[in-house]
């Protein structure tokens, strides 16, 4: 019993520099940023804290000095953290976003988002079909706020100056109306994706009543012969707003199904992966939402005729789907 | 556990949480506690409240002029917008999963599995805030200030009762938005390096028996991890804690191995560390053929 020169006594001679080297390095960079270290400090990050964690390892079997082995725990965790934490930073996360995320998540939820699709048409035919056969439905539907002016009782001149007519006066307050309409377009998308939770049913809803509204204006329109005119002016904006509304759906869709149906994996392990696909497509749909209001606030304006209109919504259309099919197919 | 393997220690608790690394070494986490994370968000309000405020300021006082009030109208909206939805989002990703809130009460957000927290998992889990904590604020705050119906407010108050206290519902403390991101919430760990009490004694290799008591196998088989890990607690506090103590530690840890030679009484301290000295040669020693004994009424690593 005279060794006295314990193994794990002569094991932490040894290691102590490297502990400490990496705690250095983690506290300037849990108060500054990984930014802020060198290249050279980042380059032995990753090596320390391997080291650290086999320190972890080799002291739970050999050592009995509990401060040392508290120690180590905590800066094992710590070292982790900084290296196991979102690396990237807000711009450049953005931009894998953009190139690889988002289409490929879309991708992956695109029976969810056809369903979503499919009850906002159906919501679109009800609301359509009710306020053409009677005018009341649409009192009903559209509140008084949403509809500025446009109702059953208005005439065709009315009408029609709602889709051609404008003055300055009233781009300054449409500008107002399309960041009002932005911000709120946004918040119910990602509210349409939140309440997924709700094992989806608000998300039918939601789609429904937003299909229904578009319907009952449709049908106000064509009851005065204007109904190709106000799909042109609605679709300007509104090839890129309803499909960001429908993504947001799709959204909602995904989550509802991972909280009900866990599939092969255990229902938290589905939900966590299904809903990190689907933020992903509401974020998306967010920035859509702002095109759409840009595209409302000054194409439409600049743009009176009808043919061009339906042009620019179909050139819209069409980039949205190819960026959604082909983009992000490659490695990444 | 089989007899030979060797046994290693890792932590646990209620509130303890491990975490396996990619690198097969599983580290220990304990959870925020709910009071913390309440702390955080009502920083992090208050700070969305000051920069809406301040951006209104800025805007308001760079746009004065009458021509203007369109456009500035339409920054303020945005603004507002951006500042409510991507407030947690963007400050988790610059911070590494803290916010603001998050930093000032020393928790943070790391991913559940301990793989790497990904945007998306930031994404998802504040995406989820609209339904927990926007909308409630905001039909709180029109029940305010139009009469609203009874039953709003009641269905209000259903809402928030099911998402606020879902943490508290849940083992791992997790609110809908760390369901659907796969995250939990942990404390910020802190602990120094604490020396080896074993260094303090004069630096020869003899140094663990520096008051030159010894003991025999038969006595160091008495006591296990648990009575060695509370004697460590004690020498670390030797500077405040009292000498009584010190004394009737020694005389029960004398009395348990039946101490029968001479010692140097006025000095406790010493004979206690030369007794801890011995007793983790002991341990280590024996935790290395496998045989960790926990506590004293351990079977395992009893005197052969």
């Amino acid at each position: 019993m005279q060794d006295s020169s314990l193994k794990s006594y002569a094991f932490r001679k040894e290691r102590e520099p490297g502990w400490l080297a990496l705690e250095e390095l983690v506290t300037k960079s849990e108060s500054w940023g990984v930014k802020a270290l060198s290249a050279e400090e980042k380059r032995q990050l990753p090596g320390l804290y391997r080291s650290a964690l086999s320190s972890l390892s080799v002291a739970r079997s050999i050592s009995l000095d509990r401060g040392l082995l508290r120690y180590l725990e905590v800066l094992s965790a710590r070292a982790y953290f900084v290296v196991y934490g979102p690396q990237t930073g807000f711009w450049a996360a953005m931009a894998d976003f953009a190139v690889y995320r988002l289409p490929r998540s879309v991708r992956a939820a695109k029976g969810a988002i056809l369903l979503s699709a499919l009850v906002m048409l159906l919501g679109f035919v009800a609301g359509f079909g009710a306020t053409l056969s009677d005018g009341e439905w649409f009192y009903g539907l559209v509140s008084e706020q949403m509809a500025s002016d446009r109702t059953p009782a208005s005439s065709r001149a009315e009408l029609y100056d709602s889709i051609y007519g404008f003055n300055t006066d009233q781009t300054d307050r449409l500008k107002i109306f399309m960041a009002f309409l932005f911000s709120n377009n946004a918040q119910v998308g990602m509210l349409a994706f939140a309440l997924g939770f709700a094992f989806g049913i608000p998300v039918f809803a939601l789609l429904f009543y937003n299909g229904a509204i578009l319907g009952a204006f449709l049908a106000i329109y064509t009851n005065h012969d204007l109904g190709l005119d106000m799909w042109a002016w609605i679709l300007v904006h509104g090839s890129t707003e309803l499909l960001a509304i429908i993504l947001c759906g799709g959204g909602g869709f995904v989550l509802g199904h991972a909280v009900i149906f866990p599939g092969e994996d255990t229902r938290l392990n589905n939900l966590m992966r299904r809903g990190r696909e689907a933020s992903v497509i509401v974020i998306g749909a967010v920035f859509m939402f702002l095109v759409a209001g840009l595209l409302e606030a000054y194409a439409r304006q600049l743009v009176v005729d009808m043919t061009d209109r339906f042009t620019i919504a179909a050139v819209m259309f069409l980039i949205w789907m190819t960026y959604f099919i082909f983009a992000g197919r490659g490695k990444g | 556990m089989a007899p030979g393997t060797p046994q290693s220690f890792t932590p646990r608790g209620k509130n303890i949480r491990l975490i396996e690394t990619p690198e097969g070494v599983p580290l220990s986490v304990t959870l925020a506690d709910s009071g913390e994370r309440l702390g955080a968000v009502l920083i992090d309000l208050l700070a969305i409240v000051i920069l809406i405020v301040v951006w209104s300021a800025l805007v308001l006082s760079a746009l004065q002029d009458r021509q203007f009030a369109e456009w500035a109208t339409v920054l303020l909206i945005l603004g507002i917008f951006v500042i409510h939805s991507f407030y947690f989002i963007f400050m988790e990703l610059r911070w590494q999963g803290r916010t603001l809130g998050k930093r000032l009460l020393g928790i943070r957000v790391i991913d559940r599995k301990g793989g790497k927290l990904t945007s998306q998992a930031i994404f998802a889990r504040n995406l989820m805030r609209e339904i927990e904590l926007f909308i409630p604020i905001s039909l709180l705050a029109s029940a305010q200030l139009y009469d609203t119906d009874q039953w709003i407010l009641v269905t209000a108050g259903i809402w928030i009762g099911i998402f606020v206290l879902l943490p508290l519902f849940n083992d791992d403390r997790m609110r809908a938005g760390d369901l659907v991101g796969g995250t939990l919430v942990v404390e910020m760990p802190k602990a120094i390096l604490l020396d080896d009490i074993l260094e303090e004694s004069p630096a020869d290799t003899e140094a663990a028996f520096s008051f030159g008591y010894r003991f025999s196998l038969e006595q160091l088989s008495a006591y296990g991890v648990y009575e060695l890990h509370t004697l460590e607690e004690l020498l670390r506090r030797k500077g405040e804690a009292a000498d009584d103590t010190a004394m009737a530690v020694a005389q029960r840890i004398q009395s348990k191995i039946n101490w029968s030679e001479p010692w140097d009484a006025t000095n406790p301290w010493g004979f206690l560390e030369d007794f801890y000295a011995a007793q983790r040669a002991h341990l280590e020693g024996r935790m290395l053929m496998g045989e960790r004994k926990e506590h004293k009424d351990d079977e395992r690593g009893a005197s052969p």
